[in-house]
C-alpha cells in the first residue's frame, strides 16, 4: 500500500471525519478505538486520524546523534505550505479511493495539503483530485 | 482387451498397469486419470499462477519486481503477495506485501517516513509467525534507514541483499 500523509492547520476530529466519509463513501468501517477508518469492499484502504506533528519521532539522542535526521525533517517541513501542521496517513492501492476520502476531507479541513510518500509528490488536495495517476 | 461401458455411456479400456478401465481418446491411447503427484503438481503450478497475477496486478512499486526476483532465484518460495491475514497482536487485519517460507517482506517506495510504529508492529507479528521481518526500501533516506535500525528492523536497499538474506533464512 502507498503511504499519503495528509496535513493540516487543525487536529482532525473523529467524528467530523466520520460523518462525511459515511455520507459520501460507501463500504466503509469505523474504528474509533484505534481512530481509524477502513474499506470494507475488495479495495482496501485504511485511513488513520493520527494528528501528530513532523518532529513527534524526534528523540534528544538525534540532535547530537543524528543531526542529519533534523535537517531532513527541516527540509521536509519547509515543502509543506501548512504552517505547524497536524499529519495524519493514509494507506491505499487505489489514487481514486484517495480522491474520494481528499474530496470529503477537503470539506471540513479545506487547507488539506497532500503528500504521496512513495512518489514523492506534494500538492493540494484538489490539485491530487484534478491529477492522474498511474496507480 | 477387456472392454466395458462406462457410467457415461463411453467404452472404456481396461489398463493392467493401473488396474482400472479408462476412456480411449485416440485409437492406442489410453486416457488415464491423474496421480495424486500430478494433482499436486497442477495445485502448486495454479498456486503460483496466481501469486504471479497477484503481483502483476499489485499497484504498489516494487511488489512485481521484488516477487519476480525471488521466484527467479528460490521457485516457489513465495506464499503470499499483497494479502490479508488476522494479526492477534493488534485484534485486527493487517496487510503484508510479500511473505516468503520464512520472511515477511514490508515493501516501501519512498523515504519511509514515520513508519517506526508500523514497522514494529509488523516485527512483532512477524515473530508471532516465527518468521523474519524484513524491510525492502530502496529509497529510504539514510536517516531513517539509520533510525529504524535502532529500533531493531532489518532493512535492505537492494534486491542482490534481499535474496541473500531470504537464503540465509531459507526453511
Amino acid at each position: 500500500m502507498r503511504d499519503i500523509f495528509l496535513f493540516t492547520s487543525k487536529p482532525m476530529d473523529f467524528a467530523e471525519c466520520e460523518k462525511v466519509i459515511n455520507a459520501s463513501i460507501r463500504h466503509v468501517v469505523s474504528e474509533p478505538d484505534i481512530n481509524r477508518f477502513r474499506s470494507t469492499s475488495k479495495n482496501h484502504w485504511y485511513f488513520t486520524i493520527e494528528n501528530g506533528n513532523i518532529y513527534d519521532e524526534v528523540t534528544e539522542e538525534d540532535y547530537t546523534d543524528n543531526p542529519g535526521y533534523i535537517r531532513e525533517l527541516d527540509d521536509w517541513a519547509a515543502k509543506i505550505p501548512v504552517k505547524d501542521p497536524y499529519i495524519n496517513r493514509l494507506e491505499s492501492y487505489r489514487s481514486i479511493d484517495v480522491k474520494r476520502l481528499v474530496a470529503a476531507l477537503v470539506t471540513i479541513y479545506p487547507d488539506l495539503y497532500v503528500n504521496v510518500d512513495d512518489d514523492n509528490w506534494y500538492g493540494t488536495a484538489q490539485e491530487y483530485i484534478d491529477t492522474e495517476f498511474d496507480y | 482387451m477387456a472392454t466395458k461401458i462406462g457410467a457415461g455411456g463411453h467404452r472404456q479400456n481396461y489398463d493392467p498397469r493401473t488396474g482400472r478401465y479408462a476412456k480411449t481418446t485416440f485409437p492406442g491411447l489410453v486416457k488415464l486419470p491423474p496421480t495424486r503427484k500430478e494433482k499436486a503438481q497442477r495445485r502448486e503450478e495454479l498456486r503460483r499462477l496466481e501469486l504471479f497475477n497477484r503481483a502483476k496486478k499489485s499497484r504498489d512499486k516494487y511488489v512485481f519486481e521484488v516477487y519476480l526476483a525471488i521466484e527467479n532465484e528460490l521457485p516457489g518460495e513465495v506464499c503470499l503477495v499483497n494479502d490479508f491475514r488476522f494479526d492477534t497482536t493488534i485484534n485486527n487485519v493487517r496487510e503484508l506485501d510479500i511473505v516468503t517460507k520464512k520472511c515477511i517482506i514490508e515493501i516501501k517506495g519512498g523515504t519511509g517516513s514515520r513508519n517506526t510504529h508500523q514497522l514494529l508492529a509488523q516485527k512483532r507479528f512477524a515473530e508471532m509467525k516465527k518468521k523474519q521481518h524484513v524491510l525492502f526500501a530502496p529509497e529510504i533516506s539514510y536517516r531513517n534507514e539509520g533510525r529504524y535500525k535502532k529500533h531493531g528492523i532489518e532493512i535492505k536497499r537492494d534486491i542482490k541483499t534481499l535474496i541473500q538474506f531470504i537464503k540465509e533464512n531459507k526453511q
